[in-house]
């Protein structure tokens, strides 16, 4: 008997992570026009952004809160106890559903249902941390005093190709102003306190880029970090180098890929950076 | 100016040539070339908006490259250079004090006429008629000004000639007048007594005339300091007087506006009457084929009307003097919402203006090379800022001691973060958040200052020779980071010189700003010419509509 993670398809944690901590992901649904896929079950990262490259518009939902009910029940007959971390409840309705879910069954054991605040590896890495906490036979309440202030410190800023994306699906917050007009820029968004906020405007790439790494190192030293990208996973080299000398014992980062679900809203060429400070 | 330096040799005290009088004039534009600022800082009238040296300085800098190029081209005579100084400080003529000063020289070349050689008598006669024509230039003529001094210079030389003075003693003479006229100004002008200063154009004809009588001594003007008449503390005084500009931002003062027109047949005088009655300070010149009109009104729309009836307007530009007129000021009071930070920055160019605008500046104020806000400007969008937390990007060398100022005289925290071109100052706004505070938003913007370089392409106005390159009249040319490196016949070449250089080719975006001055088809087919000159950069095109150049572009 043990805990258990259960977080949803928008944390982009790699699968190999994902086996290795038991953790249970919960797709959400990607749809093309008319046709459902669940988020990296039936629906690869790869033929997603071809689709979207192509020219089709795809959009998302949120698992139903039988699905969660579902899991957690399943889950429960052979756990201590569930931890289960989702996407920002001011982006999506998944954390909605989930506290939904586990309110409607009759658990076998506790369910802590965490609202991360975040999106992508800034997910990822708040289980990485409940994982690390349960390898280390923290009991639940230990496990989400540590996730609790993962939470609090948790870091994500994401670079842009375009905002087409983003504005499609309306997951921008104040400040959309400053990101119009004239002159052309690849936008950098911050995640902060559950919300999507324009960080800075690089007119470059490469500009773009540094300025990710300029602004981890704020926040260095750091205890782990992330780098996430959607269709240009060599960008990720310079990335994933400049964090690995800002992380204790000089870790590398988790590299992952941004899958269909987070994709909708990112688009394609999109690269992030997750960190979790000291 | 360097290569203008007149040879400092003693001229004759009884008759000048040509070459000593324009010699006189050079080293006259040298010595207030030096003192612009502290005649700036005195400017407090008829608008307080301190540019009364630069004005005066850029209209006399006209005046001495015309000079050096007619001495160039071999016409030395007197005749020759009284006529090329007339026309030169009328074309270029700035404000109130840049017109009433080529008035200075219109009477000049009248009283030269066809002569080779300038005598005292001459000279009387010279200053009688700039006198006429200055008076004539002013709609309600103002005593304790420039007009005062003009008038006293008049009555010196008439002195002196009646008392068979020679040259250097009517000079000297005439500018120990001018220094008293100077010290009298506040008595005459109950507004700079009110200021606690003496009148900014009156102290800028005293240096022209302390460079011009020094260059007849044969002593040089560089490093000379002329002080300012009636003021003992000029150097430490706190320049302008801090209650009388802070009462002057609350008051009205409306447009600076000039009218070009053609085919005038109207009466002057009854034009300036017509005039006056739409606002104050008004100068009407006729000259050859032209008229002009300078005034300060509350309406242009009323002004260009009438002067639509006078002939054909053939040009016409209109400053916005005042604090809350404007469609930007406008337009930003409808979007203002509550912000951490404001931004207020310089601009030159309606697109340029908006870029800022979107950028999350709250206020833009018009200006950059040549013509620099003032302190009292920069203040009052200071104060109209919504934010007590100010960024202001000057986006120009000369303007950063200007907003200092204005800095100093608000309760507000401003931070300048120092840009010297527009270039930089957009690569800075791009770091701006208006949510963010004041100090992070400072240290991000001052960060960004040096990672973009900038290059501009200019119509080439002369003949000559810079940093190493031939320029010829009519050429384009084009400068990178301020230092000319092409000029050639057509803007295409300079363009693609430009794009092609070493040193910009790890850059990765180049942003082409077109000026107002260039079509749209124009610029559209340069576009696509570097575009497929220069495959490895992605270009960017936009309309910034500045007046300074004819092409703007970053480097990234």
């Amino acid at each position: 008997m043990s805990i258990r993670i259960v977080v949803d398809s928008i944390s982009d944690i790699p699968a190999e992570l994902a086996t290795k901590f038991d953790i249970s992901v919960m797709p959400l649904i990607v749809r093309f026009g008319e046709t459902e896929y669940k988020d990296g079950v039936d629906l690869s990262s790869d033929e997603f952004y071809d689709r979207i490259e192509n020219g089709e518009w795809p959009a998302t939902s949120v698992p139903s809160v039988g699905e969660f009910a579902n899991l957690y029940e399943n889950l429960s007959v052979k756990s201590d106890g569930i931890i289960s971390i989702h996407v920002s409840s001011k982006l999506s309705g998944t954390f909605n559903s989930a506290v939904q879910g586990a309110a409607h069954i009759d658990a076998k054991c506790p369910i802590e249902v965490i609202d991360s605040q975040q999106a992508s590896m800034g997910i990822g890495m708040i289980a990485l941390v409940a994982a690390k906490a349960i390898a280390n036979g923290d009991d639940l309440k230990k496990v989400v005093g540590k996730v609790n202030d993962a939470v609090s410190k948790v870091q994500c800023f994401a670079l842009l190709d375009t905002l087409e994306y983003l504005e499609r699906g309306g997951r921008i917050g104040k400040g959309q102003a400053l990101l119009g007009g004239l002159l052309n820029f690849k936008p950098i968004l911050q995640l902060s306190n559950g919300e999507v906020f324009p960080f800075a405007r690089p007119r470059s790439r490469t500009k773009g880029i540094n300025k990710l790494l300029e602004t981890a190192e704020e926040f260095a030293p750091l205890e782990a970090a992330s780098v996430m990208y959607s269709t240009n996973a060599g960008e990720t080299t310079p990335l994933s180098e400049g964090l690995t000398k800002l992380t204790s014992n000089n870790n590398s980062p988790v590299i992952a890929r941004m899958g269909p679900g987070l994709g909708t809203h990112a688009g394609p060429g999109a690269l992030g950076i997750a960190l979790l400070p000291q | 100016m360097s290569t203008l330096s007149p040879k400092s040799a003693n001229k004759s005290t009884h008759r000048l040539t040509g070459v000593d009088f324009g010699e006189m004039f050079i080293a006259a534009y040298e010595l207030i070339n030096a003192h612009i600022n502290l005649v700036n800082g005195l400017n407090v009238f008829p608008v307080p908006d301190g540019d009364t040296g630069t004005n005066m300085a850029l209209t006399m800098k006209a005046v001495a490259i015309a000079i050096k190029d007619s001495l160039d081209s071999g016409s030395r005579e007197l005749h020759d250079i009284s006529t090329v100084m007339a026309r030169a400080s009328l074309m270029e003529a700035r404000g109130n004090s840049g017109v009433i000063l080529s008035q200075f020289f219109k009477g000049i070349s009248e009283g030269v006429g066809g002569k080779d050689f300038l005598g005292v008598v001459d000279w009387t006669t010279c200053m009688n008629k700039a006198k006429l024509s200055s008076y004539s230039a002013v709609g309600n003529p103002v005593e304790g000004t420039m007009l005062t001094v003009i008038s006293e210079v008049s009555n010196q030389a008439q002195k002196s000639y009646e008392s068979d003075e020679n040259l250097e003693q009517l000079f000297d003479a005439t500018c120990e007048q001018i220094k008293n006229t100077v010290k009298k100004t506040p008595s005459m002008l109950p507004v700079l007594a009110e200021a606690g200063v003496v009148d900014a154009g009156a102290y800028g004809l005293d240096i022209i005339f302390e460079g011009m009588r020094l260059n007849m001594k044969g002593v040089s003007v560089k490093g000379v300091d002329v002080a300012v008449p009636g003021m003992k503390n000029y150097k430490s005084f706190s320049l302008p007087n801090k209650l009388f500009l802070e009462r002057s931002v609350n008051k009205d003062y409306g447009f600076c506006a000039q009218v070009l027109i053609s085919d005038n047949m109207t009466d002057i005088e009854e034009i300036k009457k017509a005039v006056g009655k739409m606002g104050d300070s008004v100068v009407v010149i006729n000259e050859a084929t032209m008229l002009k009109v300078h005034v300060h009104v509350a309406s242009v729309e009323k002004l260009l009307e009438y002067a639509g009836t006078l002939g054909t307007i053939e040009q016409h530009s209109a400053d916005d003097m005042d604090t809350q007129t404007g469609e930007f000021a406008a337009s930003h009071n409808e979007r203002m919402e509550p912000e951490e930070t404001s931004l207020i920055v310089v601009v030159d160019g309606i697109g340029i203006s908006q870029i800022f605008v979107n950028l999350g500046a709250c206020q833009t104020i018009y200006g950059g090379p040549n013509n620099s806000p003032s302190v009292q400007e920069i203040l009052a969008k200071i104060e109209l800022a919504p934010s007590d937390n100010i960024i202001f990007l000057p986006n120009d060398k000369n303007i950063l001691l200007t907003a200092e100022q204005a800095a100093k005289l608000t309760k507000k925290t401003v931070e300048i973060v120092p840009t010297e071109t527009l270039q930089q100052g957009i690569n800075c706004a791009l770091d701006f958040n208006n949510q963010q505070e004041l100090q992070r938003n400072a240290k991000l913007m001052i960060n960004s200052i040096g990672t973009v370089k900038g290059a501009e392409i200019f119509l080439a106005h002369r003949s000559t020779t810079l940093d190493g390159v031939d320029v010829a009249e009519g050429d384009f040319i084009g400068n990178i980071d301020g230092r000319l490196v092409i000029s050639a016949p057509t803007i295409e070449e300079v363009l693609c010189e430009l794009i092609g250089m070493e040193d910009n080719q790890n850059a990765e975006l180049v942003t082409l700003y077109r000026g107002a001055d260039l079509t749209e088809g124009g610029s559209t087919s340069h576009y696509k010419t570097i575009k497929s000159k220069f495959p490895h950069f992605e270009f960017e095109l936009i309309n910034g509509g500045q007046s300074h150049c004819i092409y703007m572009i970053s480097f990234e």
